[in-house]
């Protein structure tokens, strides 16, 4: 069991005896509590359910056991589109057939945001990772960082309370990745949303997350980064 | 209207059928995938018949069997340029969709579908060209409302002898045709893409409803495919509610007391020459054009003018025919050959198509190791395709041998009185009143399915023992 430390605000996300796989638990039963504005950090070798954890707590994957918690309201058997979560992977993954504007908006019309306001919202959020000129530019002609802001710009629009990130730079050279990780941290934080990071790379993990946990197989392990 | 009610049914049973095969892993995958290829390598007129077997000889005619026979035979036109694409298909998209609030069939109309435009497109136009071509059926199941530009060219020709206004009806079904496929390959071009994944099947999905949906999905498919062959299988064993093999037994002798119709064994021989015929000169003149297009700049030229006669109608091939070499200064009518040349051409397309990949697969290296070590460029050649080409024009003659025992439009124009092929000689029995001539067109149909089946298999089996020789290690040592 893993205990983290809380913050003083209670906590957005939490988790209780939480375990996660498809037959049997890839992990022992995991407590979790990630408060508004912080950034918990999952690190752990190829195949000890980091992926699945965020599949989980997304509700693409259903838990073995256990409860998944936002804003304390219980969503373990919710639908992905009522958590209000959002969700960016390694890919940007931007349908292809909605050019940049359209994308952010995408999320906002879903929760019935007329669409000129969507746009108007949409192009702030542009502005605010840095893109402002880019609204009706094709997804096709974007950089890997631009894409990936993109992906992170419609992941926020919705203003989700938790923010689940699955390995988001990984694919993007050394020196955007750096820049980014710290960008985007403080852009989390700013929106008070929980995030929970997955990465492979321990000196980003204690870049971007005030804590870590550790998955193994037997064991899960808890710090706090200085 | 036919065409597009036929596409639009075609999609409706399809797509999900697609998703199912083409996406999970299950016991029966393959089985599924495979039964659904059947109906499209079936001869028009033996689904035709079918669908006739299974709503019984005296169901109304008319346009509601019409559209579901064409749909029965382009399932797998949907479900095979469908599902190879979402087989491709990253479902993290609808997952994201589903993080930004779209419920589970928002995320997939919103986002999958146009993801998945351009193949839907694709298999649309296809399959709308096919049911807008449709000769055998829109004769064995349709009424006046049915009747296609196919038929009337035919009607044009054979009952009219009308054949400026046939070859004027030809042109205006090419043209039409030829608008179809672009509007199709614009969509296609104009349709959103995403890089596609490596081809992967994932588990059966664990909630309990989905995971019987997949299941019921893929039966209800196989249930489909099969009723109508299982009918026609019936109908050929039974007499007045009766099991018996009376029909069987009348096909040496049904002709007795009419000329008219002719032998159904003897149809059997005809068609069985002419599927030998039109699959050896098909492979030869296929070969030549995929060597041409893989070794020749102009190859392009000649592959393109090889596969024209994919665009064409059987019927508008067989009127061509007729007006090309049925006459002085070249006339073949009396040597039998107008049917196997006519089946050559429309099997060519296939065959280029099957064996110009099997040739860009091959290493080309060898062929520069064989000429550094002193072959002539030919012999060359030779060395590096020779293995390749054996099997690959084996099962691409396999093909067009099928092509031909089912082939009905052309034949229909150019088969002689007293020579039918065997799916002309099914409409020929289904045209006489009678349960003996409704049995042995039903039994003539069941060796017809048999035998387009046994070489459908050997292809099959021909071509895996070509990827298997293509995918085997290369020794390391130097002998």
């Amino acid at each position: 069991m893993t205990d983290m430390p809380l913050a003083a605000d209670p906590p957005r996300l939490q988790t209780q005896g939480l375990l996660i796989g498809y037959t049997t638990s890839l992990i022992p039963a995991l407590d979790l509590a990630v408060s508004k504005g912080s950034i918990l950090g999952i690190l752990g070798a190829s195949g000890r359910g980091k992926s699945t954890l965020l599949g989980t707590l997304a509700g693409v994957t259903p838990p073995l056991a256990g409860r998944v918690l936002i804003d304390g309201r219980d969503v373990t058997g919710t639908a992905i589109h009522e958590r209000g979560i959002g969700f960016v992977f390694q890919e940007p993954l931007l349908f292809t057939h909605l050019n940049v504007i359209d994308n952010i908006a995408y999320g906002l019309r879903r929760h019935g945001v007329a669409k000129a306001q969507a746009r108007e919202r949409s192009a702030e959020l542009l502005h605010w990772v840095g893109l402002a000129g880019l609204e009706r530019r094709s997804v096709h002609e974007l950089s890997g960082g631009q894409a990936q802001r993109v992906a992170l710009a419609r992941a926020l629009a919705p203003e989700p309370a938790v923010m689940l990130l699955d390995e988001p730079f990984s694919a993007l050279d050394t020196e955007l990745r750096s820049r980014l990780v710290a960008e985007v941290s403080a852009m989390l934080r700013n929106r008070g949303c929980a995030t929970v990071y997955v990465t492979h790379d321990p000196i980003e993990a204690e870049a971007m997350a005030d804590s870590i946990i550790q998955l193994e197989s037997t064991t899960t392990t808890s710090r706090t980064t200085p | 209207m036919q065409a597009a009610l036929s596409t639009l049914l075609a999609l409706a049973v399809g797509l999900p059928i697609a998703a199912v095969v083409s996406r999970y892993r299950f016991r029966g995958r393959a089985f599924t995938q495979a039964l659904v290829t059947v109906p499209f390598v079936l001869p028009t007129v033996v689904v035709a018949l079918a669908f006739r077997s299974m709503f019984g000889p005296d169901a109304p005619q008319g346009l509601a069997i019409v559209i579901c026979a064409h749909a029965y035979i382009n399932l797998a036109v949907v479900v095979r340029i469908v599902g190879a694409r979402w087989s491709q298909h990253d479902d993290r998209y609808e997952t994201v969709a589903r993080t930004l609030g779209a419920s589970r069939v928002r995320a997939f109309l919103t986002v999958s579908v146009p993801m998945l435009r351009s193949s839907i497109a694709s298999s649309a136009a296809v399959v709308f060209v096919f049911s807008f071509t449709s000769l055998g059926i829109v004769l064995v199941l349709g009424d006046q409302t049915t009747r296609t530009l196919e038929s009337q060219i035919l009607r044009q020709t054979s009952v009219l002898l009308d054949f400026p206004c046939a070859a004027a009806t030809a042109v205006l079904q090419l043209v039409l045709i030829c608008v179809v496929l672009g509007i199709g390959a614009t969509m296609t071009r104009r349709a959103p893409t995403e890089r596609p994944l490596p081809a992967t099947l994932r588990p059966l999905p664990r909630r309990p409803l989905a995971r019987l949906t997949v299941i019921a999905v893929a039966a209800t498919a196989c249930a489909l495919v099969l009723a109508p062959v299982l009918a026609l299988a019936l109908a050929s064993v039974t007499s007045n509610g009766a099991l018996t093999l009376v029909w069987w037994r009348s096909l040496g002798s049904i002709d007795a007391g009419t000329t008219r119709v002719g032998s159904p064994i003897a149809a059997l021989a005809t068609s069985l020459t002419f599927a030998v015929i039109a699959g050896t000169i098909a492979s030869l003149i296929g070969a030549m054009a995929a060597i041409s297009l893989i070794t020749h700049r102009v190859g392009r030229i000649t592959a393109l003018a090889a596969i024209i006669p994919l665009g064409v109608s059987a019927a508008t091939l067989g009127l061509g025919m007729l007006l090309a070499f049925g006459r002085p200064p070249l006339d073949l009518r009396a040597t039998g050959m107008l049917v196997p040349l006519a089946h050559s051409l429309v099997a060519v397309p296939l065959v280029v198509a099957v064996i110009a990949p099997a040739l860009r697969s091959a290493d080309r290296r060898t062929q520069i190791v064989a000429a550094s070590l002193g072959a002539r460029p030919t012999r060359a050649f030779a060395t590096a395709y020779g293995p390749i080409l054996r099997v690959v024009m084996l099962a691409a003659g396999g093909l067009a041998a099928a092509v031909s025992l089912g082939e009905f439009g052309a034949a229909s124009f150019l088969a002689r009185a007293g020579d039918p092929t065997v799916p002309i000689q099914i409409v020929r029995l289904l045209g006489r009143p009678g349960a003996q001539s409704y049995g042995a067109a039903a039994s003539l149909a069941v060796i017809l399915v048999i035998l387009t089946l046994a070489v459908v298999l050997v292809i099959d089996r021909a071509g895996r023992g070509l990827r298997t020789d293509q995918q085997s290690p290369t020794p390391s040592g130097i002998a």
